[in-house]
């Protein structure tokens, strides 16, 4: 089996992470944007 | 799980009830009736065009499927007395915008999937379940951070974060798994030296469909229960929110084993489809390459279902554990919003992979057309830039 370090781990866990809080980050601050323009 | 896969549209209501999960679930049908008719098959491996024969028959089979679902949501609103008005059009209306609404986002996505990096189905996938993320995160720290253990009142949140934290770390590292096969290439031979390789078999080929199909397979029985209106009792074997519950042993005896028999099942035949020896030997040989230390042809065949057989089961088990943890963490501690979490996680996780190996390649390639344009026409040249982009996405 191909060994992934630790580090190697928490860097791609870390990584991952980012970008999906910058998604949910961006999905929630359109939904609440749109929410206070009363378009949704 | 219907919900899941339209991120929460279908709970709230929305326009788009059915989101994008009419051409998941063709897409997924198209992908199993490839195995059995040659036609399908023959498309799946003829490149381009191929793609696009199987695009199409996706939306047809995407917009039958959402007549349908539609059809018995229609029927159960009916029945849940969520119409205000008996007029017979009501339902037509609510209907046609459900099928219309599912059809214009299928549209997208193969629009998506054609003209920017990533696939479509992945990106509404994924927006859809990290919308409703912080939200029921909030609620689940805001249960537990009102409870103690041991007497001590930091102590649940703290072991919550510590367990979130490392089931993430243990989605990515099976996602990230695979056992590299030392290569030799015979063609590539310069001198007495031997150009070698490896051939990486992945330990999860396809994560997200397995527990897909085995969530669908546990709901259908709901669903047809809000359908039809009747309450039948052992029905709720097939509700996750009934399991273990102490006064009630009936759901969780027989319902948790069967929904880990069905995701083992489902990944471990699911990836037979995906990963075959007989294919990957035959690549092997158009390549030149041969496994060190096994002879190639019949005994390459032998040595590589060992190892692919040994691979799925074991995937099979990692995706088991991850989609059963947070379902015994939500029974244990009654937490509601925890039950959902392995099914988004391996979901979430597996689509953000893909979506960055998909930038990765497309930044590589962009890079690599423009110092091409550069060398060509000797100055930078936007038009030249664009056109061999172009070209390059064709």
């Amino acid at each position: 089996m191909k060994k992934l370090s630790f580090l190697a781990l928490l860097k791609i866990g870390a990584l991952y992470f980012g970008i999906a809080a910058l998604v949910a980050g961006f999905v929630c601050g359109l939904d609440f944007a749109l929410k206070w323009m009363w378009l949704i | 799980m219907l919900n899941i896969l339209t991120g929460g549209n279908l709970s709230r209501m929305s326009v788009a009830a059915l989101g994008v999960s009419p051409f998941i679930s063709a897409s997924i049908a198209l992908q199993i009736f490839g195995a059995v008719i040659p036609r399908l098959q023959a498309a799946q491996k003829d490149g381009f065009a191929g793609r696009k024969l199987l695009q199409r028959l996706s939306f047809i089979v995407s917009i039958l499927i959402s007549i349908g679902t539609t059809v018995g949501l229609v029927r159960s609103y009916q029945n849940l007395g969520l119409f205000t008005s008996d007029a017979w059009y009501v339902p037509l209306i609510v209907g046609g915008i459900m099928v219309c609404t599912s059809a214009v986002l299928a549209l997208v996505t193969i629009v998506i999937d054609e003209r920017f990096f990533g696939r479509g189905v992945s990106v509404f996938l994924l927006a859809g379940i990290l919308s409703s993320v912080p939200g029921s995160l909030y609620q689940t720290f805001k249960t537990v951070s009102a409870s103690a253990l041991f007497g001590v009142t930091w102590l649940p949140t703290v072991l919550l974060i510590c367990g979130l934290i490392a089931l993430w770390l243990f989605v990515c590292w099976i996602l990230h798994c695979e056992q590299e096969l030392p290569l030799a290439y015979s063609k590539k031979a310069v001198g007495d030296t031997v150009e070698g390789g490896v051939l990486p078999l992945q330990l999860l080929v396809n994560s997200i469909m397995p527990v897909v199909f085995a969530s669908m397979c546990l709901s259908l029985p709901s669903v047809l229960r809000l359908i039809v209106g009747t309450d039948v009792a052992w029905l709720r074997v097939f509700d996750t929110s009934a399991w273990f519950k102490v006064d009630d042993l009936m759901p969780s005896l027989v319902g948790i084993p069967l929904y880990i028999c069905l995701i083992f099942l489902f990944s471990k035949y699911s990836q037979a489809f995906l990963m075959n020896e007989v294919e990957i030997s035959e690549a092997l040989r158009r390549a030149g390459a041969v496994i060190v230390g096994v002879v190639p042809g019949h005994d390459t065949e032998v040595f590589l279902q060992k190892h692919i057989k040994r691979l799925r089961f074991w995937g099979a088990v990692c995706l088991c554990v991850i989609s059963f943890v947070p379902i015994l963490a939500s029974g244990l501690f009654g937490l509601s919003s925890l039950g959902i979490l392995g099914t988004s996680l391996i979901l979430v996780v597996s689509i953000i992979r893909d979506l960055y190996y998909d930038f990765r390649v497309e930044v590589r390639s962009g890079r690599y057309v423009r110092l091409i344009s550069r060398m060509v026409s000797g100055k930078k040249s936007n038009d030249s830039v664009a056109l061999l982009w172009e070209g390059f996405r064709v």
